[in-house]
């Protein structure tokens, strides 16, 4: 009779044999399987492990089957295919360059053909750089002026197949594997030669079926495995199918992703002169954009959240949802973030037009460059063309100062290794949880993750306060609304907080709410005061500038702007400074401790507004 | 508990009580009631001791320790040294995955020319008082 205590519920070998032994101990006949050495032992043996490898092997199964717990690439990027969803490729550097060619013999035009080659260097190593298209130049004097050259880093290849239907299934569509795996799909190339050569053709790249005709000479693109691509030709209805004995030429660039960036050196490699015909002398190459946007292939998880998201957008931009979810699968390489909402929310209002937010990788707005090319992506996606614009991150910063009171008998560090552990973790929170759209800044958790630095930890004091940056042109009369988005902390009742320290100007009654870090003010008529700041009334919202004159705090303009206490916007109006530290910050102290962000703004903590003090409680 | 019977007072002396039992290493059945045929206590504890001696560490799933390392040994020259070796190991290992035993003697007589060696191991059974003796005859096959 089965024995129906019997449960084999763990997927770890002592457990799983533990249990076996579990139900031995209810068999009177065999009374040795606790011992290592018996035959029932080893029997126990023999059925755990293979129980342990069922169990294991049903996991692994059930695991890659589904998009959300897929473990391998090659699965993650199967279930991808079936959301019609490809996986960015590699892409590669590009820089921009210029140079002036001195040449004898050359008619025009002066070529600079496909592929040329220009070698560059960075401290990862040497690079090739190859020309994407064949590009003509004129002169009247044989000196041909090279300008605003598009190279793009990797050598091109080749990979040729035959076409051979006769061993075709019958309705199945061909497919083509590329052997390189770095290939960068924008460089891609294929021609399809037939009729013994007689006919020779470029085959255009398709994405879709819509359009298709049976003789469309179009190929489709999709990954396979081991991080290869393959391309797919139509099956005769959708898309024509090359002839049989066809030669299929596939030629792609071989991208090294972001280890090319920052070539700012470039030199020719090619004889261009030969080519053209002649002799060429080159003049030193100018980087006139260092090579940059290098990209590797897309991630596992990258993959995992993009492409359910691109399948919903159904390669339309309607919902806001759409326009982040296609801007991050073309261009999530070097788009960090993206987030979209509607003009109305925009200031001025902007009805009917969608405001698409992005947060570049590198650096802190994207490029007008990039915004162009992901401008022309989303124009034919988009409901109403032109009914778009793309707006650069509002950044926030947190100022954090924290006391943190811990038990020197319960660590061995000095308070200097937890101080640094601290300021470590405080950036380690900013890089997890801040630092993209719709993040936003809770008070209790961040106070948590400092808690949890080291066990010797009793508490944490901790005050934060909203930090805008603003960059002022020197000497001329700036205008600036900064709209914080948080209500200011209420400036009649509160009693109760450190700004005496933060703060020691205080010639107004109460404490301020809005201040700032401080600058070289430029009055009315022409005086510069050093060590100005800004702070608000803390009555009437009104924002005045004061400075520190023979140790007497003196109000050098009683109205340069106002604060909204309610929203916490700021308008600073015609301010003139003349110096300041790398940029003047605008510090609010806000109701809540948590800070909220919308639309565009983004809150980040920096080190140069953290500061952390250690008290020890014996 | 039970009442004693009748055959419990004629028998008790000379009952044994089955303390250890465990099937044989090649499934061995009664050929009457089609069974598998057991080994208790002292058989079934030479078995133990045997499948030990005979396992090299490294060979039980997921127990890499198990085992004596003796069959390795058998490919070493017979030196004095090699049989202290082998004599360490078994009791060692005896030691550590056979708890029912507790070893009084081991003698180990080898024969160089056939790469053998006798082992004759001395014990007594946890909670039972006589000596075992168990022969075991190791042979390099190869």
């Amino acid at each position: 009779m089965a024995n129906s205590s019997l449960t084999l519920t763990s997927l770890d070998f002592d457990t799983l044999k533990q249990q076996f032994i579990s139900w031995m101990q209810s068999n009177s006949v065999f009374k040795d399987y606790s011992f290592n050495d018996s035959a029932t032992n080893q029997l126990i043996d023999l059925l755990s492990y293979n129980t342990f490898m069922n169990g294991f092997y049903l996991n692994m199964t059930f695991s890659e089957m589904f998009l959300d717990s897929a473990q391998k690439l090659d699965s993650v990027v199967s279930h991808a295919k079936e959301l019609n969803y490809l996986p960015r490729s590699a892409v590669s550097s590009e820089a921009v360059i210029s140079f002036t060619a001195n040449t004898t013999g050359i008619t025009n035009p002066f070529t600079v053909p496909f592929a040329t080659t220009f070698s560059g260097k960075n401290s990862n190593g040497s690079y090739t750089f190859t020309t994407n298209q064949t590009q003509t130049f004129t002169s009247t004097n044989g000196t041909y002026a090279v300008s605003n050259l598009a190279i793009y880093e990797g050598t091109y290849k080749r990979d040729t197949f035959v076409v051979n239907t006769s061993n075709a299934i019958p309705n199945s569509c061909m497919t083509f594997l590329m052997t390189n795996q770095n290939v960068d799909l924008s460089s891609l190339i294929v021609t399809v030669s037939e009729n013994n050569g007689a006919s020779v053709e470029t085959w255009k790249v398709a994405s879709t079926l819509f359009g298709l005709q049976p003789n469309s000479t179009v190929f489709f693109v999709q990954a396979a495995e081991n991080t290869q691509y393959e391309i797919i030709f139509g099956d005769g209805l959708f898309g024509r199918v090359p002839q049989n004995g066809a030669i299929v030429t596939c030629q792609y660039r071989v991208a090294s992703g972001p280890a090319s960036d920052g070539v700012s050196s470039f030199t020719c490699t090619m004889d261009l002169g030969a080519f053209n015909g002649g002799i060429a002398n080159l003049s030193p190459i100018v980087s006139v954009a260092n090579s940059s946007a290098g990209q590797l292939q897309e991630s596992i998880e990258s993959i995992r959240f993009t492409a359910p998201r691109y399948y919903a957008t159904q390669e339309r931009a309607v919902s806001t949802g759409d326009y982040s979810a296609l801007v991050l699968a073309e261009f999530g390489g070097v788009i960090e973030d993206c987030t979209a909402y509607g003009g109305e929310q925009l200031s001025p209002p902007q009805y009917g037009v969608t405001a698409v937010a992005l947060k570049p990788t590198t650096g802190t707005i994207a490029s007008s460059t990039l915004k162009n090319e992901i401008s022309t992506y989303l124009l034919p996606l988009i409901v109403a063309p032109g009914r778009v614009v793309l707006t650069d991150p509002t950044y926030f910063y947190c100022a954090v100062s924290s006391t943190v009171s811990y038990d020197p008998t319960q660590t061995s560090s000095p308070s200097t290794t937890l101080q640094s552990e601290i300021v470590d973790e405080i950036l380690a929170y900013s890089n997890t949880n801040l630092g993209t759209f719709n993040s936003h800044f809770y008070y209790t958790p961040f106070c948590t993750a400092i808690d949890a630095v080291d066990s010797s930890f009793l508490s944490n004091d901790t005050e934060v306060f909203m930090i805008s940056r603003v960059t002022p042109i020197a000497n001329v009369p700036q205008s600036f609304v900064i709209n914080f988005n948080n209500a200011t902390k209420n400036v009649t009742t509160d009693s109760d907080d450190t700004r005496d320290q933060v703060y020691p100007l205080q010639p107004l009654s109460g404490r301020p709410v809005v201040w700032t870090s401080q600058f070289t003010y430029v009055s009315s008529n022409g005086a510069s005061y050093p060590l100005s700041v800004i702070r608000d009334d803390n009555s009437t919202g009104t924002l005045v500038v004061m400075t520190t004159i023979n140790n007497i705090v003196s109000i050098l303009s009683a109205d340069v702007g106002t604060v909204d206490y309610d929203t916490g916007q700021v308008s600073i109006n015609g301010l003139v400074t003349s110096s300041y530290g790398p940029y003047i910050s605008i510090y609010m102290d806000t109701a809540a401790p948590d800070f909220s962000v919308k639309n565009e703004q983004v809150i980040l903590i920096d080190l140069a507004d953290v500061s952390v003090t250690m008290n020890a409680v014996y | 508990m039970a009442a004693l019977t009748r055959a419990d007072y004629i028998t008790q002396a000379t009952r044994t009580i089955e303390t250890y039992s465990d099937f044989t290493d090649n499934f061995t059945k009664n050929p009457v009631t089609n069974q598998l045929v057991l080994l208790k206590n002292q058989d079934s504890i030479k078995q133990g001791l045997m499948n030990l001696i005979l396992t090299n560490p490294g060979e039980r799933l997921f127990n890499p320790y198990y085992g004596s390392g003796v069959t390795g040994s058998l490919f070493e020259n017979f030196t004095p040294f090699t049989v202290e070796d082998i004599t360490s190991n078994i009791i060692n290992s005896a030691r550590s995955f056979e708890p029912r035993v507790t070893i009084q003697n081991l003698q180990i007589i080898a024969t160089d020319d056939d790469d053998a060696m006798s082992v004759t191991i001395t014990f007594s059974i946890v909670n039972i008082a006589a000596p075992v003796t168990m022969n075991l005859f190791i042979q390099r096959v190869r």
